[in-house]
């Protein structure tokens, strides 16, 4: 469990984190989602105790991460682009990690094996690719097997399959009990694994919830509709203040009506209807809107400050 | 992810976390080429060098100079240079770490500034003791060697030196520990190390003051120097350790408490 509370971050007189509260529970994949330079690595590192808040809190079971004496054991990170100096190579890396918190060694060999680098366990870090040296961050957190995995956007640099691979290990861990905390600036890397979301923008939480809840509550449903008579169609429902699209083909694409609204005025009206049907728009676009709205919220209100 | 034996997460715990740390760093220090290569270079470009001083020293010699020295302590005086080296790779130990980014990791490890810092000042530390103390021995043969009846020396020569060496290498280590914590940049940390042992004996030697003179005695090589060689004036060798001892803990802990306030 990793609670958040008022966590606040300044840097002189810009505020990168503002009064973030929420708590990411085990047995789950929490998404932290973002654009760049929202504060979800700042949040990360704050949790970590490489920076310290202005003001709250970042608790990891109740405590902070820089009292304890072994911390991997308990939290296994990566910051992305971090892992490892290039003269190093992937095991003396892993297994300094290691002495330093009391793993056994044999670990080392096996997080290396897990994450795919069992090959270039001798070959220095410097001649790595980034998704080798994800991957190489990504099995240093894996080191003590530790409950709790914060993550900061894993699947940088990662090929199809580095994705694959972390998004089963991320799925396997919170179904094990695990407690997963992972960012991203792009909703559709964890739109299929994370089952709760967090969204910040400018520092500011935007949406905390479950990613169905998210996705219900954020986005607008397009609906198509087809008719012979679309262009009168698209008058009477831009009348009942929806937003209409003509999408050729006698197609238009309606938002802000129901279906059962749509098909009712359709009706009333006598017009003849060849197709209605409701799509989910899309988490991304759901997040777009979400962050979009936080900057043109966030301007204005930051310049007053 | 009940596959581990938990080692219990004590937050008081400090000696073992601390001995946990002192290996790490042991195995990265020698885990990079960079580093054991300089420590390398040090050793035979002074050992190379204690040979060439007591050739010199030799014909000197021969030629009516009054130039014979103590084997051990003519490699003493071969250190002014070889100790770059050293210094130079202690500070590259912390620097590389941020340079590269790693520092995230050594952080999220051991997150305690006061026991990362600790653990990387007793490995430095330590090589620098041990270089010392063997660096002095194995160049004084062949500086005896070339020296001849110049470089005759005692039992107590060869320990003094050997002694002074490995307690200067291992306070300058945490000097150049201290200076990269204070940077936190390896252009910043060397160049601040070489003006440390070198830059500054020079230029204030070109300051005809009085006091600055009297401070000149007080620079870390100086000290060393007084501390080797078992001088009486100005100060003894006792006073000469304290003195650098002084300088180590000065530095070491400028850069603990400025690490300890920044974020990583």
């Amino acid at each position: 469990m990793i609670t958040l509370e008022a966590l606040t971050k300044d840097y002189g007189d810009t505020r990168a984190v503002n009064e973030l509260s929420v708590e990411i529970r085990p047995g789950k994949v929490t998404g932290f989602l973002g654009p760049n330079g929202a504060g979800k690595s700042t949040t990360m590192r704050m949790i970590l105790g490489l920076d310290a808040p202005t003001k709250g809190k970042a608790l990891v079971n109740g405590q902070r991460l820089d009292q304890l004496a072994y911390p991997m054991h308990t939290v296994g990170a990566h910051i992305s682009g971090t892992a490892g100096h290039p003269g190093h190579t992937p095991r003396t890396f892993l297994r300094a990690l290691a002495q330093s918190n009391r793993i056994p060694g044999q670990r080392v060999d096996q997080v290396l094996e897990e994450s795919g680098l069992g090959s270039v366990a001798t070959k220095r870090i410097g001649g790595f690719s980034l998704g080798m040296r994800q991957r190489l961050g990504i099995s240093a957190a894996l080191l003590a097997d530790p409950q709790i995995l914060i993550l900061d956007e894993p699947m940088n640099g990662l090929d199809a399959q580095g994705i694959a691979w972390i998004r089963h290990l991320m799925r396997n861990r919170a179904e094990n009990g695990g407690t997963i905390f992972v960012s991203s600036h792009l909703m559709s890397e964890v739109q299929q694994v994370a089952d709760q979301l967090i969204l910040i923008g400018r520092g500011q939480l935007i949406a905390n919830g479950a990613t169905e809840q998210i996705i219900n509550d954020f986005t607008q449903r397009v609906i198509t509709v087809r008719s012979p008579q679309v262009q009168a169609l698209a008058d009477l429902l831009a009348s009942h203040n929806a937003q209409v699209k003509l999408a050729g083909n006698g197609a238009a694409q309606v938002t802000g009506l129901a279906v059962e609204e749509i098909g009712s005025l359709a009706f009333s009206h006598g017009f003849e209807l060849h197709e209605l049907s409701a799509a989910h728009g899309s988490l991304e676009a759901a997040y777009n809107r979400l962050t979009r709205d936080s900057m043109e919220f966030a301007g204005p209100e930051s310049a007053r400050n | 992810m009940a596959t581990l034996d938990f080692t219990p997460n004590r937050p008081v715990a400090i000696l073992g976390p601390l001995l946990a740390a002192t290996r790490a760093e042991c195995t990265k220090f020698l885990g990079l080429r960079s580093l054991t290569g300089l420590y390398s270079a040090g050793i035979l470009i002074t050992i190379a060098l204690g040979w060439l001083l007591g050739a010199s020293a030799k014909a000197s010699g021969e030629n009516g100079l009054d130039t014979a020295m103590p084997a051990p302590l003519l490699v003493f005086a071969t250190l002014q240079f070889g100790q770059l080296f050293f210094a130079a790779a202690a500070a590259l130990h912390l620097t590389g770490e941020y340079s590269s980014g790693t520092i995230t990791s050594t952080l999220q490890a051991v997150p305690r500034r006061g026991i990362m810092v600790a653990s990387k000042a007793w490995v430095l530390g330590l090589i620098g003791l041990t270089t010392g103390l063997i660096l002095i021995p194995l160049a004084t043969i062949p500086a005896a060697l070339s020296a001849g009846q110049y470089g005759q020396f005692g039992l107590d020569d060869l320990l003094s030196a050997s002694l002074g060496a490995g307690t200067y290498l291992a306070l300058l280590n945490l000097m150049a520990l201290g200076l990269g914590l204070l940077f936190r940049n390896s252009a910043g940390a060397i160049v601040s190390v070489l003006i440390l042992v070198i830059g500054l004996p020079q230029i204030l030697q070109l300051i005809p003051l009085e006091w600055i003179q009297t401070l000149i005695q007080y620079l870390p090589t100086n000290a060393a120097t007084f501390m080797a060689t078992g001088a009486v004036e100005p100060y003894g060798p006792l006073a000469a350790i304290a003195i650098l001892v002084i300088w180590g803990a000065a530095l070491l802990g400028a850069g603990a408490v400025a690490i300890k306030k920044r974020d990583a």
